[in-house]
Parts: structure tokens; C-alpha cells; sequence
């Protein structure tokens, strides 16, 4: 499936969790999907660091419009599994996510992402994310 | 622990659960808390949804990391933090509301090694949607929750 970036903010905006959240691609290649957030109160910890949730699920989605891209015309993908790593606390007025196909197949596809936490000109990794997409083929 | 105990552990974990925003945002409610153990719950509404209108992954992933994060603070004291967690999604999370029970597995002085279930109650009946695992570490100093 052929991916420009208008197509993609089309189908992060047909997810309600995303629209929740915030998250918006920034761009889109072949098997890369970048994606930002700004960071609001909403998205904290009682400690004032950005949720883990947060960022596992924008990893999680960047992932799966990354794998999307490089998917048969009218499969749709699928989480099977995620793993994160979460290296720091991010305090940040932005989160940045890239993520990128390991090994597209034509029933799983590997993909990873990093997420970074970004205020004016600094930007420090904050999460490792890896994943297994379930690549699903269209009802008979 | 006593029954007084208990009762003090669990409402001082829906005082923390109540300070976390992105918890409120969820609408996540603290079921069980005893040393090692915690439920949490939340109910499905269309902003929860994916595309496809499952429960995001990202919903399931916060349930369960937050599950975990309860039962691994309550076994070491309450300053911790996620270091790393996994998870498989087994079934699409479908139905009124997700349960994540969460239990220490592997107990050591600076972290501990904790399971989850994620269950997705539809119609009175609950089925299995994710399993996770994760590392919980004694939180030194300025941290992650």
C-alpha cells in the first residue's frame, strides 16, 4: 500500500485513541512512518513525566502505519506483540517517534521504533520499542 | 498483612492512580492492591478504539505496564519504576471494559519481575486479550514512574 503523508494523517485520524492522544505522522516513506505529539497535561504521571502508556502507544501505532506501508493492497495490520524499553524519564514539550520495517512478510512483519523527548533544540531518547505485526489478509 | 493493613495499602494506590493524569484520562480504577497483586479496570469507550474499533494496543499496553507497575511498587515499596515490559496481544480486546490482574513473580532487593493478564469483558463473559511481563525496578533518585 502506497503511503503519502496525506493518506496517513487520514488513517491516524480514523483511530479515536490517536485523536485522543494527539499523535499526528509527520512523515511517511517506504516502511518509515515519523510521528509527533505535544506533550500536555493530559499525558502525565503523578510525578510530572510523560506516561509510559503514552509513549508505548504512539510506538506502537507508528509501528503499524510502518508496516501498513509496505502491506498488500486491503490487508490491515495488527499488533501481535511489542516490547519497550524505557531508558529515561521524559520531561519534554514534544515526543518524536520513528519508526521503520525490520523484515516486512506476508504474514508478519518486524518493525522497531525509537521515541524521543524534544524541547527547543533537545532531543534525548527516552524509549526503545520493537514489534511484531500481524500482516491480515482480507475476508473471503 | 492485617485487614487494616490491606485497606490502607489499596487506598493510598487509588490516591497515586488518581494523581497520574493520563490514568484519569483512561478512566483506570483500582480493583485489588495487596503486596504482589493488583487488578486494575477500565471501561471501553469510543475514544479507547483502533480503526477497526478494538481497543487501541496502546489502551491494553497502559493497562497492563500500570498493572504492573502496582503489583511490583506494592512488593517493593511504593517509589518504583517500568524499566522494560512485553506484551503479546492474543485476541482483539473487544467488549464493555478490560481487567488487568497483575502479580509478582520473581522478587530480588532492586527489582522484581511481574505477569499480567489482560481480560476483555463482553457480555458477562471475560476472555483472555493480552499477556505481558515486565521488569520493576526500586526507583534511586529522580525517575520515570
Amino acid at each position: 500500500m502506497k503511503l503519502d503523508l496525506d493518506t496517513a494523517r487520514g488513517i491516524f485520524a480514523s483511530a479515536p485513541f490517536m485523536v485522543e492522544l494527539g499523535v499526528a505522522p509527520t512523515a511517511v516513506g517506504e516502511g518509515t512512518v515519523s510521528t509527533e505529539l505535544r506533550v500536555e497535561k493530559r499525558h502525565l504521571q503523578h510525578t510530572g513525566v510523560v506516561h509510559a502508556g503514552v509513549m508505548a502507544t504512539m510506538a506502537d501505532h507508528s509501528m503499524g502505519a510502518a508496516a501498513q506501508t509496505l502491506a498488500p493492497a486491503g490487508h490491515w495490520i495488527l499488533t501481535a506483540e511489542l516490547k519497550t524499553s524505557l531508558l529515561r524519564p521524559a520531561r519534554c514539550e514534544r515526543l518524536v517517534c520513528e519508526a521503520q520495517v525490520l523484515k516486512p512478510g506476508r504474514q508478519i512483519t518486524f518493525t522497531e521504533a525509537h521515541v524521543w523527548a524534544v524541547s527547543g533544540d533537545e532531543r534525548t531518547l527516552v524509549m526503545k520499542a520493537s514489534a511484531t505485526m500481524a500482516v491480515t489478509a482480507p475476508k473471503a | 498483612m492485617s485487614d487494616a493493613g490491606h485497606a490502607q495499602l489499596l487506598a493510598r494506590g487509588r490516591e497515586v492512580l488518581d494523581e497520574q493524569p493520563f490514568s484519569r484520562l483512561l478512566g483506570a480504577r483500582l480493583n485489588v492492591l495487596a503486596p504482589g497483586r493488583a487488578e486494575l479496570e477500565l471501561t471501553l469507550r469510543t475514544e479507547l478504539l483502533q480503526q477497526n474499533g478494538f481497543a487501541h494496543g496502546g489502551v491494553v499496553s497502559y493497562l497492563a505496564d500500570n498493572a504492573l507497575t502496582y503489583a511490583g511498587g506494592s512488593a517493593l515499596g511504593f517509589a518504583v519504576v517500568t524499566s522494560e515490559f512485553k506484551i503479546n496481544y492474543v485476541r482483539p480486546a473487544i467488549g464493555e471494559r478490560l481487567i488487568a490482574r497483575a502479580e509478582a513473580v520473581a522478587l530480588s532487593r532492586s527489582q522484581v519481575v511481574c505477569r499480567c493478564d489482560v481480560l476483555a469483558w463482553r457480555g458477562g463473559e471475560e476472555k483472555l486479550c493480552a499477556v505481558a511481563q515486565g521488569t520493576i525496578a526500586r526507583l534511586t533518585g529522580r525517575g520515570q514512574a
